[in-house]
């Protein structure tokens, strides 16, 4: 392949084209279903397909410029952001998303000077580390709760001691947000809107943690606490989107492409959503995202042969990569194809029970 | 006479005043303690959502269903003691549970200070500056209770009829004041009011036999009651429910109907008059098949118009025009039943044959009475508001209505839209056509434009240009990123909704 | 030394000591059950409790007074109030009295060992068992 320019930007057949609107299709179905973005599943994915993990964070990043500045204006208009929560939120963000996105360019540009196309090597590990770290965090948090709320009836919520801890804590001054009608320490929204921020700047997936930690943490209800997560991540992922671009770390066509499968994908999952019970969809979810974790860490140990961190046959990098590939796709495919067939299956069941099951009790009628 | 409901916080002397109210009038007397008793009998876990009031924060959705159940136990403990005979009830926000029912009294009890202090120092033995503490703690929790499990401030003082506060009147004076005032004749229950309290009772019944039933206690159901209808809608991914709903509640008194219904939404629609044959019925069900959701039909007749203009209120309760008893289905009390309550009638049909009901209602008078009648409990998508203030003319129709819909926008949590804008939502006419084409070229003019210049655009995002300047790649990202999205957006969401898949 | 955390259980309905014994046990407290207030705090007159556990709603002796008299004898003692009739008025005046922490019945063993490692953790046991505390993150 080899780039155009500056090596991060690949040439694009048809057939690699395809690929990436797939990818789109994808992460747009499971982030329509999960509602936490599908950055989880697009960026590994193209960044499998050879584009520098910058170039497909910051790629991944605009594509959702004009998701998030939509998805916030409806949700602002349904009353469920808290525009108060979200100010104090944006402004750590910021310097957050700043900070990752300085991170993330510097590092592309250690030249790890060992054999083998080094160059984005670093900035590739890096990437994938965070990824791998985060969202196996996140996998295994939302599948344990999806198994124990399938047998425990009335949950109390995935890990009530972290909750009581935190409420334990004693950290003034506090603020009291009104719409979310909760009162927290000014230090933990700090917290959260730093953690948010760089994980948005870095891999684009703040929302999995800024969602869970504004229910959790703040106890934010769960209706607002997306309302408000995309109302940071239009201005969270807009500056990161625009400073990668600054960067020269955007490829537009990829960003394009991506739109062309995702903008489908995301009404497919939003159906299905009103369709299948919620602990299927945190399995899905959480077995999806285990699976692309897992596959992003079978591409590590090319990177780091690329580093000269550790030593194997250069050819056996397209192994590692083809496993990575496949499991990805296997992630991909199985996790929107079940979603796929639970929403036609319930479409076809609706489609059955048409009509109105009227029961009269004539014997009561006296 | 009116059920007296006396709120206030505790220890204030509320409850006193209460009982005192009950032994001056020979009152039958309730508290919330009866009703919390009541419940935790019924195997309600109502301490669960005291705790969560106080250990906050905790995560209060799924804390949804025991307010729910708790609420239902809370409204039948009521109205079955208040159809014993007349009732004062003393509690945190009792009143909240019967909206749309005139026979109350709503008094609210703010206590002295100092007085309150004392009995809490007294009764605690803590010192007197933790009971203050324990005070302002225990009022601040009872207020986020209040706001949970009703939805409302509890010290919105519009929400009472009378205020009493014991600053400068005593206990036994402020009973004696309440006695007055319970004996108005503005608090007499009406039929429509008594009729009101029944539908509640019902509604609660069904709930609790519904939640305390295993097969369905786990169901996030909707249940509405109208005319001793039952209505209930569930999800389409609990479709198992259609057969145990019917076994649950076969012996639900004074349930003389039950209906089911699969939906995934709910949509409820407010006009006047639903004639037969009108353009709104068929948009109506086409609107439900296609969200897949249950409508609602709620009758407002505006008849006691509010001082908006000062119109003397037009005919009173005299052509049948009890709200709630719409119905033909009542056979012991024999009822004119008038035109427009046989097209009411005839609507619900065609919604229940078409499997798409979510049950009806009927309100008459000002446009608080019409909020109050709709349940703050059910996630409406969308709340249409159609035909309404017939007797204006056009012009005073238009206002009214649209400001009827902005005042319903601000009250309810469910977008709220009139019924021409809803016509155009759907509708797919040339407009619609030309907008979703004049997208699909612009896309794909964009496509071709970026995918046969890759090179021009990679040298303004990479290349040599981006080097010189780089904020235009920034710009091009800004303006291009968001015009493919929007672009797509509109493009896909026109293209489902020419297959009706919206 | 192996120090095992002191645990007393109140409550009137025996089956709740009875089912408790077990499940608090297991994470290595030293569990003491009764059913009788006057008995238990004849107990506690006699040994020092790192945590005791009580039912609010009882016959004789209500669970707040438990809590004063056990904190009179025993400051340290953290004491856990569980009780199926909490009301916010209860549970405010049991905190403002020094009780450690209010769980509404009907709750999980997992919830009463989460609260007690707290306890323990607050008290200086840093070698309380947390395995079978080890499902919150």
């Amino acid at each position: 392949m080899g780039g155009l320019f500056g090596g991060g930007f690949m040439a694009l057949t048809w057939v690699n084209a395809m690929i990436v609107v797939f990818l789109g299709f994808v992460g747009g179905v499971l982030s329509g279903f999960t509602g936490s973005g599908g950055a989880f599943f697009m960026t590994p994915g193209m960044m499998n397909l050879g584009v520098t993990g910058v170039v497909a964070v910051g790629s991944n990043v605009a594509h959702r410029l004009g998701n998030n500045l939509m998805g916030s204006l409806k949700h602002a208009k349904l009353g469920n952001v808290d525009k108060k929560l979200a100010i104090f939120l944006v402004v750590p963000a910021l310097i957050a998303v700043r900070v990752a996105v300085w991170i993330n360019g510097r590092l592309l540009h250690v030249s790890s000077g060992h054999e083998g196309g080094g160059e984005g090597a670093v900035s590739n590990l890096y990437i994938s580390l965070v990824f791998v770290g985060v969202l196996t965090a996140v996998g295994i948090f939302i599948l344990r709760d999806a198994l124990r709320s399938r047998d425990a009836k009335e949950a109390e919520g995935p890990s009530m001691r972290v909750v009581n801890f935190v409420a334990g804590l004693h950290l003034p001054p506090y603020v009291t947000f009104p719409v979310a009608d909760v009162r927290v320490s000014l230090w933990l929204v700090v917290l959260v809107g730093l953690v948010v921020g760089y994980l948005d700047g870095t891999v684009a997936i703040g929302g999995f943690v800024g969602v869970p930690a504004m229910i959790y943490l703040f106890g934010v209800p769960t209706s607002v606490a997306p309302g408000t997560e995309l109302f940071l991540a239009m201005f969270g992922g807009g500056l990161a989107a625009l400073s990668y671009a600054y960067q020269g770390l955007v490829d537009l066509r990829l960003t394009f492409l991506l739109l062309l499968g995702s903008i489908v994908g995301v009404y497919v999952g939003t159906y299905g959503t009103k369709v299948v019970k919620e602990v299927l969809i945190r399995l899905v979810m959480g077995s999806v995202i285990l699976l692309c974790v897992l596959s992003r860490a079978l591409a590590l140990p090319v990177y780091l042969r690329q580093m000269g961190v550790v030593r194997f046959a250069p050819y056996l990098d397209a192994w590692f990569n083809v496993g990575s590939t496949v499991m990805l796709f296997a992630a991909g495919i199985g996790g929107t194809g079940l979603i796929l067939i639970l929403v036609v299956r319930a479409h076809i069941a609706q489609l059955r029970i048409h009509s109105t099951l009227q029961v009269s009790d004539p014997g009561l009628d006296s | 006479m009116p059920i007296i409901f006396v709120c206030s916080v505790p220890f204030g002397g509320g409850e006193r005043l209460a009982r005192i109210l009950a032994e001056k009038l020979g009152y039958a007397f309730l508290s919330r303690d009866d009703v919390v008793g009541k419940a935790n009998e019924c195997g309600i876990p109502v301490g669960k959502l005291e705790v969560a009031t106080v250990k906050k924060p905790a995560v209060r959705e799924r804390l949804a269903r025991l307010k729910e159940r708790y609420l239902a136990v809370a409204t039948a403990t009521i109205c079955e003691k208040a159809a014993e005979g007349n009732l004062v009830y003393y509690g945190r926000a009792g009143h909240f549970l019967l909206p749309g029912v005139s026979h109350v009294l709503r008094v609210r009890v703010i206590p002295e200070h100092t007085q309150r202090l004392d009995t809490v120092v007294q009764r605690t033995k803590l010192s007197r500056g933790k009971a203050e503490t324990l005070l302002c703690d225990i009022d601040a929790d009872i207020r986020s209770w209040v706001q949970f499990v009703h939805g409302v401030d509890m010290d919105d003082f519009h929400r009472y009829d009378l205020v009493i506060n014991l600053e400068h009147l005593s206990i036994e004076n402020a009973a004696m004041a309440v006695c007055g005032i319970a004996d108005l004749p503005d608090f007499r229950p009406t039929p429509a009011s008594r009729k009101a309290m029944e539908e509640r009772l019902l509604q609660a019944r069904a709930r609790i036999k519904l939640a305390l039933d295993e097969r369905s206690a786990d169901a996030d159901l909707t249940v509405r009651s109208n005319d001793g209808v039952v209505t209930i809608t569930y999800m389409p991914r609990q479709a198992a429910l259609a057969s145990v709903v019917p076994q649950v509640l076969h012996d639900l008194p004074g349930c003389q109907e039950l209906r089911c219904t699969v939906a995934s939404t709910n949509i409820l629609w407010i006009q006047e008059e639903f004639r037969s044959g009108a353009a709104t019925s068929g948009q109506l069900i086409e609107l439900a098949r296609r969200w897949g959701a249950a409508v609602e039909l709620l009758r407002y007749r505006p008849d006691e118009v509010d001082e908006v203009d000062g119109a003397p209120p037009p005919e009173p309760a005299t052509s049948g025009t009890k709200p709630g008893a719409a119905g033909g289905v009542e056979d012991d009390v024999p009822e004119t039943v008038s035109d427009s309550d046989r097209a009411f009638q005839d609507a619900l049909a065609l919604l229940v044959h078409s499997g798409r009901s979510g049950g009806g209602q009927s309100v008459a008078g000002n446009r608080e009475r019409l909020v109050s009648a709709i349940n703050p409990n059910i996630p409406y998508s969308l709340v249409v508001v159609g035909d309404l203030f017939l007797k204006k003319g056009s012009a005073v129709r238009t206002r009214m209505t649209r400001e009827l819909t902005n005042f319903l926008a601000d009250h309810i949590k469910a977008p709220v839209i009139p019924i021409a804008e809803l016509a155009a939502r759907l509708r797919f006419g040339p407009a619609q056509i030309a907008r979703l084409a004049a997208s699909a070229v612009l896309m794909v003019a964009l496509y071709a434009l970026v995918f046969s210049h890759q090179e021009t655009v990679l040298n303004v995002l990479a290349g040599p240009f981006h080097n010189a300047h780089p904020w235009g790649a920034v710009a091009l990202v800004a303006v291009l990123a968001p015009l493919a999205a929007g672009l797509n957006a509109v493009v896909t969401s026109s293209v489902l909704r020419l297959m009706k898949l919206d | 030394m192996q120090e095992r955390l002191q645990v007393l259980v109140l409550d009137d309905e025996p089956i709740v000591g009875k089912r408790l014994q077990p499940a608090l046990a297991k994470v290595g407290c030293d569990v003491e059950v009764f059913d009788a207030p006057g008995q238990a705090l004849q107990r506690v007159g006699e040994k020092r409790f790192d945590i005791v556990v009580t039912d609010i709603r009882m016959e004789d002796i209500d669970g707040i007074e438990v809590l004063e008299k056990v904190l009179e004898r025993w400051p340290k003692t953290k004491v856990i109030m569980i009780t199926g009739y909490a009301t916010v008025e209860v549970a405010r005046e049991a905190i403002a009295k020094g009780a450690f922490d209010f769980i509404a019945k009907p709750f999980k063993p997992q919830e009463l060992r989460d609260v007690i490692a707290r306890a323990a953790e607050a008290l200086g046991f840093a070698g309380v068992d947390r395995a079978a505390a080890d499902d919150s993150v």
